[in-house]
């Protein structure tokens, strides 16, 4: 059940968004969420459409991942469907609010296939270092974010662990009926937690030992250099940004 | 209950950029009322091997004959639970394994829910209990709250329960003193020779190994390297493959090199200086 889960994992190959700074891809990300939410343009969301198609081409991911993305999904768009036929919206808004959402999933899937966690986290930081000198603590939130995004795989496989000991001892959740699996899932969530919480003290333990001081200035393990590519495409994006805009506006 | 792996082989993530091949091309036998012992370094297929003797995940090539049931990819196992109401198995980590929140309901999940009808399970679990070196009194405990030692054995507590055909322990000696050590070894030897149970034992503590095995096979990269019975097992040179041969034998080797007196083979370190001690007298 838990090995599906698509969204928020890192797929590790060579390419050229796989190389990209994570800032960048971040800016880029954010954008293309904004106007993906504005425009109820058709010639707008082909060309995001376009835009779109050629960052997953160049992520060299292999399509059936994505499909799998977007497959995950299929009962929040459904949702969307239903909820759009009930309130009698047009045929065109809710295309395109299916479309919008989908392309969301895609672009940020872009993000997180292509961009391990702790880059994320890196690009947040730099994203959000201006508001240092108002006084908000953002190393303190990034720690949190990359303590939080850390512990994604490690619920996953404690999850796992469970689900195959359920199953060696009678409740198989992919071979029984709801029953078997509402028992499954409700003796998930307690071992669950109580391990979470373990491992995040034994972490919380680990870092003080080796002194670990939230407000030192740190430096990356990985040096994240800004190149051409990644100026092309916020250069791309922003203008892409500011032409909808301008028709948004006008 | 018989164990056969034919031509198995099992992939990770297949068909993706993370995919690992786990093990390949195994081809052995647990046999009836045996005790086999699969020895080999982290990552070298041990878990895997075992997880697909319980159908937990399926060969991607191969299949596996347990008993008269065959586990493989293009054949859909009817009744999975039946099968794996023959065989129990215990986890590497058994604190990841817990997850009811008393002693009494972790053991008695196994016979509840292979819905076998099961007389006096309350007896059951007692029994079960008192075999691991445990009273009625953790019954009504948290499973977390236990020392690791004590959760290895409500984990096989659990598991013999309900009384299996198959009993898989994956390296049941970690976080164990040396009493619940050799309490343990006599459980396996009463199960194998009492109840001719099938035990499978995954395990790199080559004494142990020497003690209570009949076979051993050794995994290196998924691919099986090495096996025979424990002697002819550990006559040969294990080392280039990460792992030390039992003291027992290192000893007896050294005196055949030194002096060259033959000692033959023995499983317990005390039977070795009951002979030495003959010798030298």
């Amino acid at each position: 059940m838990l090995n599906k889960v698509m969204i928020g994992r890192y797929y590790p190959i060579n390419s050229l968004v796989h190389k990209m700074n994570p800032l960048s891809k971040i800016i880029c990300v954010l954008l293309f969420i904004i106007m993906s939410f504005l425009t109820f343009n058709i010639r707008f969301n082909i060309l995001l459409l376009i835009l779109l198609i050629l960052m997953l081409c160049n992520t060299k991911i292999p399509f059936n991942i994505y499909f799998k993305t977007i497959f995950s999904i299929k009962w929040l768009l459904l949702f969307i469907l239903i909820i759009n036929l009930i309130v009698g919206s047009s045929l065109n808004v809710t295309i395109i609010t299916i479309l919008r959402l989908i392309y969301v999933v895609l672009y940020t899937s872009i993000l997180t296939l292509t961009t391990p966690p702790t880059e994320i986290t890196y690009g947040i930081e730099k994203l959000f270092s201006p508001l240092k000198l108002i006084g908000i603590p953002v190393n303190k939130m990034a720690l949190s974010i990359s303590l939080a995004l850390r512990f994604i795989p490690t619920i996953i496989d404690q999850g796992n662990k469970i689900i195959k000991s359920q199953a060696s001892r009678g409740i198989d959740y992919y071979n029984s009926n709801i029953k078997g699996k509402l028992l499954a899932v409700k003796a998930l969530i307690i071992p669950m937690f109580v391990l979470s919480i373990k491992k995040a003290d034994d972490l919380a333990d680990s870092m003080e030992v080796r002194l670990y001081n939230v407000n030192s200035k740190r430096i990356n393990f990985r040096q994240n250099k800004w190149r051409f590519y990644d100026t092309f495409l916020v250069l791309m994006h922003l203008g892409l940004f500011i032409l909808m805009m301008k028709e948004v506006v006008l | 209950m018989e164990v056969k792996f034919n031509h198995v082989f099992y992939v990770y993530n297949e068909k993706t950029a993370l995919s690992k091949m786990a093990l390949g091309d195994i081809c052995t036998t647990f046999k009836e009322g045996k005790i086999t012992s699969i020895m080999g370094k982290s990552g070298s297929g041990k878990t895997t091997l075992i997880e697909l003797i319980n159908a937990l995940i399926i060969p991607t090539k191969g299949n596996i004959e347990v008993g008269s049931r065959v586990i493989s990819k293009t054949r859909k196992i009817k009744n999975v639970n039946n099968l794996r109401y023959k065989i129990g198995l215990v986890f590497q980590m058994p604190e990841e394994q817990f997850f009811c929140s008393t002693v009494k309901e972790e053991i008695e999940f196994g016979m509840k829910y292979f819905n076998k009808s099961v007389k006096s399970i309350e007896k059951h679990i007692s029994d079960a209990l008192l075999m691991m070196g445990l009273d009625d009194s953790y019954l009504n405990r948290n499973p977390f709250t236990l020392s690791s030692g004590e959760m290895r054995k409500v984990a096989i507590a659990s598991i013999l329960a309900f009384n299996p055909k198959v009993i898989i322990l994956d390296e049941p000696t970690i976080g164990l003193d040396n009493k619940s050590k050799e309490n343990l070894i006599k459980i396996i030897k009463l199960l194998k020779n009492r109840y001719h149970k099938t035990i499978i034992v995954v395990s790199n503590d080559a004494d142990l190994l020497l003690k209570i095995s009949d076979h051993i096979i050794l995994l290196d990269k998924g691919k099986l390297v090495l096996e025979g019975n424990k002697y002819d097992f550990f006559k040969q040179d294990i080392s280039k493959y990460g792992l030390k041969r039992p003291k027992i034998i290192e000893f007896e080797q050294l005196v055949l090199e030194k002096k060259g007196i033959k000692i033959g083979y023995r499983d317990d370190i005390n039977d070795l200086m009951k002979d030495v001690y003959r010798y030298v007298k």
